[in-house]
């Protein structure tokens, strides 16, 4: 595949003093990555992840060419960043940002329309092509209904969406997205993500985007650019960076770990023992959800553990729960050290393991 | 897709592309309705301006002098060409120069509130008017009589002066300053310090001065001369020409200077653009009328509540229209037509403009969405 941005020994970070500023005051400089050799391919999407302060947004806005570099120089299409011409960047990379914009009064047709800025002529009047540009967007995000909608009155998700069909109306090689699904709800999140992977492909462009949803960026990024705390940037299909450590590496913090088998992150509990599912399929596996989040270690006693160990049969288990079928209904049965105990909905038998629990941490004090 | 909308594309794919600005929307066939309609207002409100005021002229009469005829009185010739209709110019160009002003205003600072004064346009100018009326020569009666002797051009070339001086240190700032909010402050702190050296240069003048002082906060449309309009009207033109180019920056800057920076505009360069071209309305208009209050900030709003919309496209003749509309009618409800007394310009502009503001914005449903600047 083309390259169609690349870094070169790209060093990010503030404090090059501006020029005209303030003369001999020299601000110090604070590098956040140095070296970095990065390629963003056509067609692609990547993925940019890291934990909060690593540096994301200043990459991003480096690539962007809103910030300049302490070192190094950013190419799009071959063409060096900084230096370019705005009209001419306009036309080769767009931008969206977080921030939800208050542009008053505008149907979502004129919004998009304004994308079409670099193109147009002085007065800014669309001709027909880019009308063409414009509805052509709008259908690719899914959003021709809104078409005469006014900006200001529509939900946060399809405004988002009319955001990213205004930076397609720029016909950009690149496009860069600065968090675009940090306000939207999960559906929301998983619908303009798919939708991203979807604009790869069919317009060919390359898609960047900064995100903290760490789960859906590794279920749908071609690759992720993965950015350490202390500027160490790892790049590679997702799968590849799990597997590799580096993922759970650069997430590392106190509490939380990353489960590797199911690619997400767990809060570390202490460990109240572990219970054994007798059970297949859906019932089964709520159930060991269910326990887990009590602090349960849970195995399947059908299948192999749930957390990669051996299996250790009735070694040091506390409980053991079967779950039988009946007409549809199910029922638990649960057996410990005490005894044995039968419930007919899992909620009874969570409440009742948290209050047991309760109640025993109470005699200890 | 309905069939209204198969329609409707069939329909804008025939329109020729210079139409394009009207048509493109549903609501675009209101908006040239609209704008057909500011068009004849302003004829209607500049044939009133003419015909109503202490003396009641025929508006056959005043069509038959203003196309080189004759009136059925020698005098109603008199009164038209050398009074009225100078009178009548100045409020549409300033009514104009005004409206734009504030709106590029409000889009630049992102501003409901801001106006063409935010940047101490009209402070400045009120300074130079104090320093000459208040300050020059204490007690000179040769000198006052020297002023009056020039007049109201003195009191022009002093406000234009101190405009300029403003508007030169703001301008200043803006190259250096890259950010539009603190430019707004610095702006606002320029007012406020020229209006404490006018309070001091008040507290020490003598009463018939302050009056003269006074007299000029109110505002006039009345004082241009046709020689002062050789002045007037091309450089109001020539700022209106300049604001035209500026409607595409305008647009993009809806979005914020990132937005527009990424989309291709040199949004410093824009500023700069922006700044002039307003500044010169705002400090032309208060040199030669005064600082007319409350249009520059009001009929942006308006314009937004009659177009629906925040294009500069359609808004920038829109407020220019309907600016100098206003700006005639509330110079014709000052002169109180049928009698001889005046009114305060300023006093009209602010008392039944407030209102009417205050009605349009409380009408609508989103308060958020009719300030969105």
């Amino acid at each position: 595949m083309e390259t169609v941005l690349q870094t070169f020994e790209l060093t990010i970070g503030y404090g090059k003093p501006r020029r005209g500023g303030l003369v001999g005051v020299r601000r110090q400089t604070t590098v956040v990555a140095s070296g970095l050799n990065l390629r963003l391919r056509a067609g692609e999407m990547v993925c940019l992840l890291g934990p909060n302060g690593a540096g994301k947004s200043t990459l991003m806005r480096t690539l962007a060419g809103m910030q300049p570099p302490l070192e190094g120089r950013v190419e799009i299409a071959g063409e060096v960043v900084q230096t370019m011409a705005p009209a001419r960047l306009a036309r080769l990379l767009a931008i969206v940002l977080t921030e939800r914009i208050d542009v008053g009064n505008l149907s979502a047709f004129d919004l998009v329309a304004l994308g079409r800025h670099p193109y147009t002529d002085w007065m800014g009047r669309l001709r027909e092509t880019d009308r063409t540009v414009v509805e052509k967007a709008l259908k690719a995000v899914q959003a021709e209904s809104l078409r005469w909608r006014p900006v200001n009155e529509l939900s946060d998700g399809e405004r988002q969406k009319v955001m990213i069909a205004r930076a397609l109306a720029q016909e950009p090689v690149v496009l860069l997205l600065d968090e675009p699904t940090a306000f939207l709800d999960l559906p929301r999140r998983v619908e303009i993500m798919a939708m991203l992977r979807e604009l790869t492909r069919t317009t060919g462009c390359a898609i960047l985007l900064s995100t903290h949803d760490l789960d859906l960026a590794l279920r749908s990024a071609d690759r992720l650019w993965l950015l350490e705390a202390g500027g160490i940037i790892h790049t590679g299909v997702p799968e590849e960076l799990v597997l590799s450590g580096a993922f759970a590496a650069a997430f590392r913090s106190s509490g939380v770990e990353f489960d590797a088998a199911q690619g997400v992150f767990r809060l570390q509990r202490s460990l109240r023992g572990t219970a054994i599912v007798h059970g297949e399929g859906l019932p089964a596996y709520w159930t060991m959800r269910a326990l887990e989040r009590l602090g349960f270690e849970t195995r399947n006693g059908h299948i192999q553990s749930r957390n990669g160990h051996a299996q250790l049969r009735n070694s040091h288990c506390t409980l053991e729960i079967h779950i039988a079928h009946h007409n549809g209904l199910c029922t638990w049965v649960v057996s410990n050290a005490r005894g044995r105990e039968v419930y007919t909905s899992l909620t009874d038998l969570i409440e009742s393991l948290m209050q047991g629990h309760r109640k025993r941490r109470n005699e200890k004090d | 897709m309905s069939q209204q909308e198969v329609s409707w594309n069939q329909q804008v794919a025939a329109m020729p592309a210079d139409a394009d600005v009207l048509t493109k929307a549903p609501g675009g066939v209101a908006s040239r309705w609209v704008m057909v309609g500011l068009i004849g207002v302003l004829l209607l409100a500049f044939l009133l301006s003419i015909s109503l005021g202490s003396v009641a002229i025929p508006l056959g009469d005043v069509v038959s002098v203003l196309f080189g005829g004759e009136a059925s009185k020698a005098t109603w010739a008199t009164i038209v060409l050398q009074f009225r209709l100078p009178k009548a110019l100045t409020a549409m160009l300033a009514g104009a120069a005004l409206a734009v002003s504030g709106l590029q205003m409000q889009t630049l600072f992102r501003n409901p509130l801001a106006g063409p004064f935010v940047l101490g346009v009209s402070s400045g100018a009120s300074l130079g008017v104090a320093l000459v009326v208040l300050g020059v020569g204490a007690g000179s009666a040769s000198l006052l009589a020297g002023l009056n002797l020039l007049g109201n051009l003195g009191v022009a070339a002093a406000a234009s002066v101190g405009a300029g001086a403003v508007m030169g240190m703001v301008l200043a700032v803006a190259r250096r300053v890259h950010s539009s909010m603190t430019l707004l402050i610095l702006g606002l702190l320029f007012g406020y310090a020229t209006s404490g050296l006018v309070s001091i240069l008040l507290y020490f003048a003598i009463s018939e001065r302050i009056q003269t002082y006074v007299l000029w906060t109110f505002g006039s449309f009345g004082k241009v001369t046709w020689s002062q309009m050789a002045v007037f009207m091309p450089t109001i033109l020539g700022a209106l020409a300049l604001s035209l180019l500026l409607t595409k920056p305008l647009n993009a800057l809806l979005l914020g200077e990132t937005y527009a920076r990424s989309m291709g505009l040199h949004v410093d360069r824009a500023r700069i653009g922006i700044v002039i071209s307003a500044s010169v309305l705002a400090g032309v208009v208060t040199a030669f009328c005064g600082p007319i209050a409350f249009l520059g900030v009001a009929v942006p709003h308006l314009c937004r509540s009659l177009f629906n919309t925040s294009d500069h496209r359609l808004l920038l003749p829109g407020v220019a229209l309907l600016g100098a509309s206003l700006a005639l009618l509330a110079d014709l409800i000052a002169h109180m037509p049928g009698s001889s007394i005046t009114l305060p310009l300023n006093a009209v502009t602010s008392l039944v403009g407030a209102p009417v503001v205050a009605w349009v914005i409380m009408r609508r449903r989103n308060l958020r969405q009719s300030f969105a600047a």
